[in-house]
């Protein structure tokens, strides 16, 4: 009868005692997460799982320690799928690490509130530069990218959060021995028409030799790159001439608009030829493609069956670790303007002036150690560390006249060549746009189909898909208008009450953008509205 | 049934309550508050963030003259139809291991049947985008295997289908025409763990008494299944009836992965739930796809009814 | 029979209310500044909750500016802001009164930005007003780009009405005191006639002068820097060209544009009319 009495009571001390345990934890947590050694501990968390990088951090890591005996850095990765809500849990519960790589989970207000501005720290010089070519510049003129993208560069707030260690770049990877046997000492394509030549051999080769191999590894993704950037290509004239103002660009807003009012129609001889070009290198790609992955297409390239495959300089440290054949890379095979067809629409091969930073971390303030943190942020930055960061990764450089070694010079963005034009989804314009590509994408890239069928079904959608998206675009405009309202008033109060030397520039800075940003709005507003009537 | 407890009884072991708590709080946070939330936001312009707007029944009046919307309506309703069909081999393996007279056997066979749930959904289902693969998946290499494909060729040239072609493997899953019957496919030969345990249950409630009056009167193997197993375990299909169409309408999972989140080629693989994922994820509006989710539950509520009213099981 | 025990279950209660109660966010002294220190950094809610109740027209339109912003968005929380910013507006119209003149360009705001249905003639009309008791004041310059803006990009207009709406405000721009309104009355015009395709010799004028006001954002500053060059070499002005895409080339060196820049310039070098070009 008491043990009875008793089992109710135990369950309900249990439960009690976990809940003071755990309540316990939370008070009395280390938020500075000292080592037991008496070691100062930087955390930073990223989501590269990609091979080899894991590795390079870790051996960086010790590198920083051997300089700061009294330091030791931990890195968390922590997978993509999962990264923005582990990081927006860990910011709203205080134990974010020192470190956190932004651009998934981290919007202009999770900044705000939980990120360090750097934007005083970045013009002041990288001490870890002494010595070497950067010594004594700023900050931010020592990163290719300038500091002036996001996910490092936060536009509405007008402030820096982060500073990127990295850069990406799309290229060809090509199977060298697969290449030898299948087309001898033929070079690496230069042209377009080369590149078509070679992947019509490649696929003479295969059924000939009954080996299955196919020329180019596709998928969605991949086959999406080369498309996207070949189309790109044929469209620069057509975007001069017919879209772009004095400026000579176009955002994916002016591209759709222009549509809207008639200035380009997907009748367009050059629009035709995009999707021509499109078409043309679909038919080489292995049939369904569109229906296959990213890791299908790098299980094609990695299992020795597929030539050659279009993806970024982040596969290459994985690719190499994981095949055991020579690799090697080249440019996007464009058209020149000689060609007979489609040479009369471009300019030239495309540039990679703009390409941002990536792997970008930012110091949260709940770091309590922020100053250890900016400075190994800052050694990841430097010329030798960004150096050693390269050599050791396989990944691009971010920061100014670093060397990354023979595996990767052929990744490094070229600044010359023309802005590009624009691909089939308007330089993804949006979600509407991008559905309606989708939906009828098989009209063109089927053995069935043809570029006519492509246009009359998606050019019949492309206008009112094209309206919703801008309508949509212009609400978040809206939205962002009205926040960068009290934003100003704030800094302008702020002014008034003296208390902030920079509130007035802070102040301008704000205004500035708002109008310039109002006039495209209210622009665009106009000219809907007039179609819609 | 449950024991009559006095009032007085029931206050004096109060703290039993306490174990009650997590439970209730859990299906509260789980289940009832993200409904609930659902309902709220499908009368706001959100974007996912912060910043709402109150737009009172736009997000329905949207819904209402929405072509997607009704067209993916139209896509799960065959999906229905063809799951109906799917339901037959799950009761067809049920009355076959009922009828095993090895209690061994009947063992064996449930467990071998219980086995492939240990594998999980996700990892089924990319097995199942590999059986489609149009290079190296098991589909084309059967077909190729065995010669069906020139069969399909022959048809194709003879009706003008313009799906399958000589020398061009099937793209399975990259021509709208073959969305739907690739969706047929899947799941082949269909038999549904959970379906046939519950069958088996039913089954295993017939009395043999029933069974020996059947053989008296002389009736055959097929005629028992008409007469004696399917009107008694009929309440088991219709349960498996309501559970199968309500998850064939909330479902999206296979599409996404199958075919993206805009439904395959033409959209043909369009489902309401996957509207409501492109909707919420992909284009941003979160009000709207909580909309949609309202109109999917008033659908999955009325079926429902219709089920539990006119789908009657004489007993 | 054992008794409940009432103080341990007290104690538990007691306990979980205190875990449940969210850590209060330690305030920098709730005054006006610390509410809009918060909102310079868009932290809207700590915002709201650091304007302190009373009345204090400071905080008054501080409060009321930040109803605009509180979600969700509903009317009635417009008609509320939109109530108190009256009051402060309508107080003290020819005094130098910093949250009166701050509420009548929200009003103005309200109508033109925060509302579900824009109101612009009720936009203009809290403008017009603003920059007729405050003309010298900032929020007032503000107001005169915001009408230029609502009027010449309006919906519906003819290219000939557009144009004269353009060299209407064109010579309200002297009226402007501080250079930064300038230079955004002048883009703005600019961009109307780039955007519409009104007219190149003005859009180049108004790109000039916004150019000379000064641009603090690298990005206008990049395109300001091309437009001026691209529109002088169309209308003929050599020099003026060459003189913009080279400070462009100079200061711009991670742009896209660069090669086709140069094309141009080169082409200049041989024919003054850079039209057919590159």
């Amino acid at each position: 009868m008491k043990r009875e009495s008793l089992l109710p009571t135990a369950g309900l001390c249990l439960l009690a005692a976990c809940f003071l345990f755990s309540i316990f934890r939370v008070v009395v947590r280390d938020r500075g997460h000292d080592a037991a050694d008496g070691r100062v501990v930087i955390r930073f968390a990223h989501w590269q799982l990609e091979g080899g990088l894991r590795e390079t951090f870790d051996q960086m890591a010790r590198d920083y320690e051997r300089l700061h005996p009294g330091v030791r850095v931990e890195q968390l990765a922590i997978p993509e799928r999962t990264y923005g809500q582990w990081v927006r849990t860990q910011l709203i519960g205080g134990t974010a690490p020192d470190l956190v790589q932004l651009g998934l989970g981290t919007d202009a207000e999770v900044l705000a509130r939980f990120f360090t501005p750097i934007t005083s720290s970045v013009g002041l010089p990288n001490p870890h530069n002494a010595g070497t070519p950067l010594e004594g510049l700023p900050w931010r003129e020592t990163i290719l990218d300038g500091m002036t993208a996001a996910p490092g560069y936060q536009a509405a707030l007008l402030e820096n959060y982060g500073v990127p260690v990295s850069m990406f770049s799309i290229r060809m990877y090509r199977n060298v021995p697969l290449w030898r046997a299948a087309l001898g000492d033929t070079p690496v394509p230069r042209t377009f028409d080369e590149f078509v030549d070679i992947l019509g051999r490649m696929r003479e080769w295969s059924s000939e030799s009954g080996r299955s191999v196919i020329p180019i590894a596709g998928s969605r993704l991949n086959t999406g790159m080369l498309i996207s950037a070949l189309t790109q290509n044929q469209t620069q004239r057509l975007l001069q001439e017919k879209i772009a103002g004095p400026t000579l660009r176009a955002t994916p807003q002016e591209i759709g608009l222009r549509l809207l009012r008639g200035d380009w129609t997907t009748r367009d001889p050059a629009f035709l030829d995009a999707l021509g070009i499109a078409r043309e290198v679909a038919l080489h790609m292995p049939p369904g493609f569109n229906q296959l992955g990213r890791e299908d297409a790098s299980f094609y390239f990695t299992q020795g069956r597929a030539l050659m495959i279009t993806t970024g300089s982040w596969d290459g440290p994985s690719f190499r670790a994981q095949v055991n054949f020579e690799i090697d890379v080249f440019d996007l095979p464009f058209p020149d303007r000689t060609h007979p067809r489609y040479g009369r629409n471009l300019y030239g091969r495309a540039s990679e002036a703009e390409l941002g930073g990536g792997l970008a971390f930012g110091i949260t303030r709940s770091s309590a150690h922020s100053e250890l943190a900016l400075d190994f942020l800052r050694y990841l930055t430097s010329h030798p560390g960004n150096t050693r960061f390269a050599r050791l990764s396989g990944w691009l450089p971010s920061v100014a006249g670093v060397d990354p070694g023979e595996d990767i010079r052929a990744f490094m963005p070229r600044a010359d060549g023309y802005g590009p034009g624009f691909d089939i989804t308007l330089n993804k314009l949006g979600a509407n746009t991008q559905r309606a590509q989708d939906a009828n994408i098989h009209l063109l890239f089927a053995p069935s189909g043809s570029v006519d069928l492509f246009e009359a079904a998606y050019g019949g959608q492309l206008a009112a898909e094209a309206a919703a998206d801008l309508r949509r675009n212009l609400q978040s405009s809206r939205l962002n208008s009205s926040r960068q309202d009290i934003a100003l008033l704030a800094w302008h109060f702020l002014g008034l009450h003296g208390s902030d030397p920079e509130a007035a520039a802070k102040r301008d800075a704000i205004a500035e953008s708002q109008h310039a940003a109002e006039s495209v709005s209210l622009w665009m507003s106009a000219e809907l509205d007039a179609l819609s009537e | 049934m449950p024991i009559p407890l006095s009032r007085q009884k029931a206050l004096r072991e109060w703290r039993l309550y306490f174990f009650i708590i997590p439970a209730l709080v859990l299906v509260a946070t789980f289940s009832y508050f993200p409904a609930a939330s659902a309902i709220y936001h499908s009368f706001f312009d959100w974007q996912g963030g912060d910043n709402k707007q109150f737009v009172a029944w736009a997000n329905f009046q949207r819904a209402l003259g929405d072509t997607v919307l009704w067209d993916s309506f139209k896509t799960v309703s065959v999906l229905i139809v063809f799951n109906l069909f799917k339901m037959m081999p799950s009761i067809l393996m049920a009355v076959l291991i009922h009828r095993l007279k090895s209690d061994r056997a009947q063992y064996l066979y449930r467990v071998l049947l219980v086995v492939p749930m240990i594998v999980p959904s996700l990892v089924t289902l990319f097995i199942w985008k590999f059986f489609f693969d149009p290079n190296l998946g098991v589909l084309n290499n059967v077909l190729d295997f065995t010669g069906l494909k020139s069969l399909l060729v022959s048809l194709d040239q003879f009706f003008g289908w313009g799906v399958f072609f000589a020398n061009v493997p099937i793209g399975w899953l990259s021509q709208p025409e073959l969305i739907l019957p690739s969706l047929f496919i899947w799941g082949f030969p269909w038999i549904g763990t959970v379906g046939v345990l519950i069958y088996l249950a039913g089954l295993q409630s017939i009395g043999q008494e029933v069974y020996e009056a059947a053989e008296l009167d002389g009736v055959g193997p097929f005629k028992k299944f008409l007469y004696i197993e399917l009107p008694l375990i009929l309440t088991q299909v219709r349960l498996s009836l309501i559970l199968l169409i309500i998850g064939t309408l909330q479902g999206y999972g296979l599409q996404l992965l199958l075919l993206g989140d805009s439904g395959g080629p033409g959209g043909r693989g369009m489902v309401p739930g996957l509207w409501m994922y492109n909707r919420a994820f992909i284009a941003g509006e979160f009000g709207y796809a909580c909309a949609v989710g309202m109109i999917l539950f008033v659908f999955i509520l009325c079926l429902t009814y219709v089920n539990n009213k006119y789908v009657r099981v004489e007993k | 029979m054992p008794r409940p025990r009432r103080p341990a279950c007290f104690a538990l209660v007691l306990i979980s209310g205190v875990a449940l109660a969210s850590p209060a966010e330690p305030a920098a002294g709730d005054t006006s500044e610390a509410g809009w220190r918060a909102a310079s950094l868009y932290l809207f809610k700590e915002s709201a909750q650091r304007f302190p109740e009373g009345s204090d027209r400071e905080a008054r339109l501080g409060r009321a500016a930040l109803l605009l912003l509180q979600q969700p968005k509903t009317e009635a929380n417009l008609a509320q802001a939109e109530a108190e910013l009256e009051e402060l507006a309508s107080i003290a119209p020819a005094s130098a009164d910093e949250p009166g003149i701050a509420a009548r360009y929200l009003l103005g705001r309200i109508a033109q930005m925060h509302r579900t249905k824009v109101d612009s003639d009720a936009a203009v009309a809290h403008y017009r007003r603003l920059r007729s008791e405050h003309p010298v004041h900032f929020l007032a310059d503000q107001a005169l780009v915001k009408l230029a803006q609502l009027e010449i990009l309006a919906p519906g207009l003819s290219p000939r009405a557009r144009l004269e709406r353009v060299d209407a405000y064109a010579a309200e721009a002297e009226a402007l005191v501080r250079a930064g309104s300038r230079r955004d009355l002048h883009l703005a015009l600019a961009q109307a006639c780039a955007d519409f395709r009104l007219d190149d010799e003005r859009a180049l004028r108004h790109f000039l002068a916004a150019d000379a006001a000064g641009i603090e954002s690298a990005l206008i500053r990049a395109n300001v820097a091309v437009a001026i060059g691209e529109l002088a070499s169309r209308l003929g002005r050599p020099d003026l060209a060459r003189i913009h895409f080279e400070r462009y080339l100079a200061e711009f060196t991670r742009d896209y544009r660069r090669t086709l820049v140069r094309d141009k310039l080169a082409a200049l070098a041989h024919s003054p009319d850079a039209r057919r070009m590159p």
